[in-house]
């Protein structure tokens, strides 16, 4: 019989020194794990959904891979990972997948979650745009505001946002909590509108401080005290973010500080790209304007500011967007791919639906 | 059932870690890989908790995913070039050195299949039937290995230890 072996194999294994389990690396690797999976069952669950509302459901329908009950702090990890985009008339916003009623066209991060721009069209200049709240759990609240055709200035670790006006016949920059769906501050900076190509110039926003595209240059508004200054050396960019902003010089970008306009880092791209910031302002991300072959898929570089160093995405493509964290989101057939910015390691999330997609932090107003 | 807790999950993992882990280091004679195997079936077992029946089911679950995923590594083509069988295995901290590493050098040269069949019916004890479910192969082949790995064992380690009349047990 076999007895004896027995014995042998637990004297053998009672015998071993059992090392200590890292439990924390287990329950991370375990919520990884999770997450892939509700991602995998969340994108199949979307597609069943589209029928129940076409079958006469109304309201929001927030749809979870599975019955447990959303942990925030988990929720809100998976959000700064993983980011948000949109496919369609579904936000895919970290873990959590919610339907949307018209279709999405753009995508701003905040530190409370998305601020969802929509309308009857994915087009940023079709239509009006209402704008609402989702947090990383999926629970929806509205944005009480107007604003058209402009770019508004979104930072990923404020719940507040900036946007101009010139409704009043001046041009104003304006505040809004998107917690609270409150108007904080309203702040007239010129007596007189600016002709700038939107309804109101571009902005953004950094704490208190807001910039606003004034004619040629860009004014700094201090939203708390109304006090305005024009900054000096800012009349050849658009590209701006974090109080910081990109000139381009041949094919170096010049990264300065708004503040006072000492040399933050320089980018260093191809001849002929333009590059954009990430929502954060630490990193840029560089394209090249016109590609000889229409069918070709251009790759992409991901530039750190202060290091001046870059990473080469071969292949990335166009449609490119940003985690909160500042990781790339490149969209790849049916798939969204979340790489880091600076490597070539990248997780693959699949959907299934059809339709426009918008990346997180990504900008689509033209 | 709900997921747990990460503190109640936390438990599981020490509670379960010293057994899964005599398991995984006899299947593959490997320190490092045997953590990693261990790691890789518990975070399996969170993340897959909608399929364990009750909080007490929980380790004996993680066991059968250890065994699973064991089972998926050796099917690899790269295993053997990873853990090459005719090697030694690497001795382990014992309290008692005496004559065991002849135990672990000779299941060291087993296939890692039968290896498998065989720390999973005379270590954890289990039947054919669970051995078969755990390795996803069919009952015959868990005998018939079985049989394989007894005959190789016996020729090594004696009659004393793998006598000859030696059949399927735990059927």
């Amino acid at each position: 019989m076999t007895e004896r072996l027995s014995v042998l194999l637990r004297e053998e294994a009672d015998g071993l020194e059992v090392p200590s389990p890292s439990t924390a690396a287990i329950l991370e690797r375990g919520h990884g794990l999770r997450r892939r999976r509700r991602w995998t069952q969340a994108a199949t669950g979307a597609l069943v959904a589209a029928v129940v509302v076409a079958g006469g459901a109304t309201g929001a329908h927030r749809l979870q891979a599975d019955d447990d009950i959303v942990d925030p702090a988990r929720a809100a990890e998976a959000f700064a990972s993983q980011g948000a985009f949109a496919v369609g008339r579904d936000l895919y916003l970290g873990d959590e997948v919610v339907h949307w009623e018209e279709s999405i066209k753009a995508i701003y991060y905040t530190s409370a979650g998305v601020v969802v721009r929509s309308g009857t069209s994915s087009d940023t200049n079709d239509g009006r745009s209402h704008y609402e709240l989702v947090t990383p759990t999926g629970a929806r609240s509205p944005v009480d505001v107007a604003m058209g055709d402009r770019i508004p200035g979104f930072e990923p670790d404020s719940s507040r946002f900036a946007y101009a006006t010139q409704d009043s016949g001046r041009l104003e920059v304006v505040v809004h909590d998107v917690v609270s769906n409150r108007e904080l501050a309203r702040v007239v900076v010129l007596d007189h509108p600016v002709e700038t190509g939107w309804e109101a110039p571009p902005v953004s926003i950094d704490g208190d401080v807001v910039w606003v595209r004034t004619g040629r240059g860009w004014t700094e508004v201090d939203w708390r005290t109304g006090a305005t200054r024009a900054v000096p050396g800012t009349e050849d960019t658009y590209e701006l973010q974090n109080g910081h902003y990109a000139v381009q010089r041949g094919s170096v970008w010049e990264v300065r500080a708004m503040s006072d306009q000492s040399l933050v880092g320089e980018v260093r791209t191809p001849e002929g790209w333009y590059a954009f910031f990430s929502p954060d302002g630490r990193l840029m991300r560089s394209f090249p304007d016109d590609v000889p072959d229409a069918e070709a898929v251009p790759s992409a570089f991901v530039h750190d500011v202060a290091a001046g160093s870059r990473f080469e995405h071969a292949h990335a493509g166009y449609d490119l967007g940003w985690t909160p964290d500042g990781n790339l989101l490149v969209l790849d057939g049916e798939t969204v791919r979340v790489c880091e910015p600076l490597s070539d390691a990248c997780t693959v999330r699949a959907f299934d639906d059809t339709g426009t997609v918008r990346l997180g932090g990504a900008p689509y107003e033209s | 059932m709900p997921a747990p807790s990460d503190e109640a999950f936390a438990e599981l993992v020490h509670a379960a870690w010293p057994g899964l882990y005599r398991t995984a280091y006899l299947l593959l004679g490997e320190h490092q890989l045997a953590e990693d195997l261990v790691q890789t079936a518990l975070a399996k077992t969170y993340a897959s908790w909608g399929k364990v029946r009750e909080p007490a089911a929980a380790a004996g679950y993680a066991r059968v995913v250890l065994a699973n995923t064991a089972a998926s590594w050796f099917r690899r083509r790269s295993w053997r070039n990873e853990l090459p069988s005719s090697a030694l295995p690497e001795l382990p901290t014992s309290a008692e050195p005496s004559d065991r590493p002849a135990v672990l050098a000779a299941l060291a040269t087993l296939p890692p299949r039968q290896r498998a069949v065989v720390v999973l019916r005379y270590y954890d004890d289990l039947s054919v039937r669970d051995v078969a479910h755990a390795l996803g192969i069919s009952e015959g082949t868990v005998k018939s290995q079985t049989s394989a790995a007894l005959l190789k064992l016996r020729a090594q380690l004696g009659d004393a230890v793998v006598p000859q009349e030696t059949g399927a047990r735990h059927d």
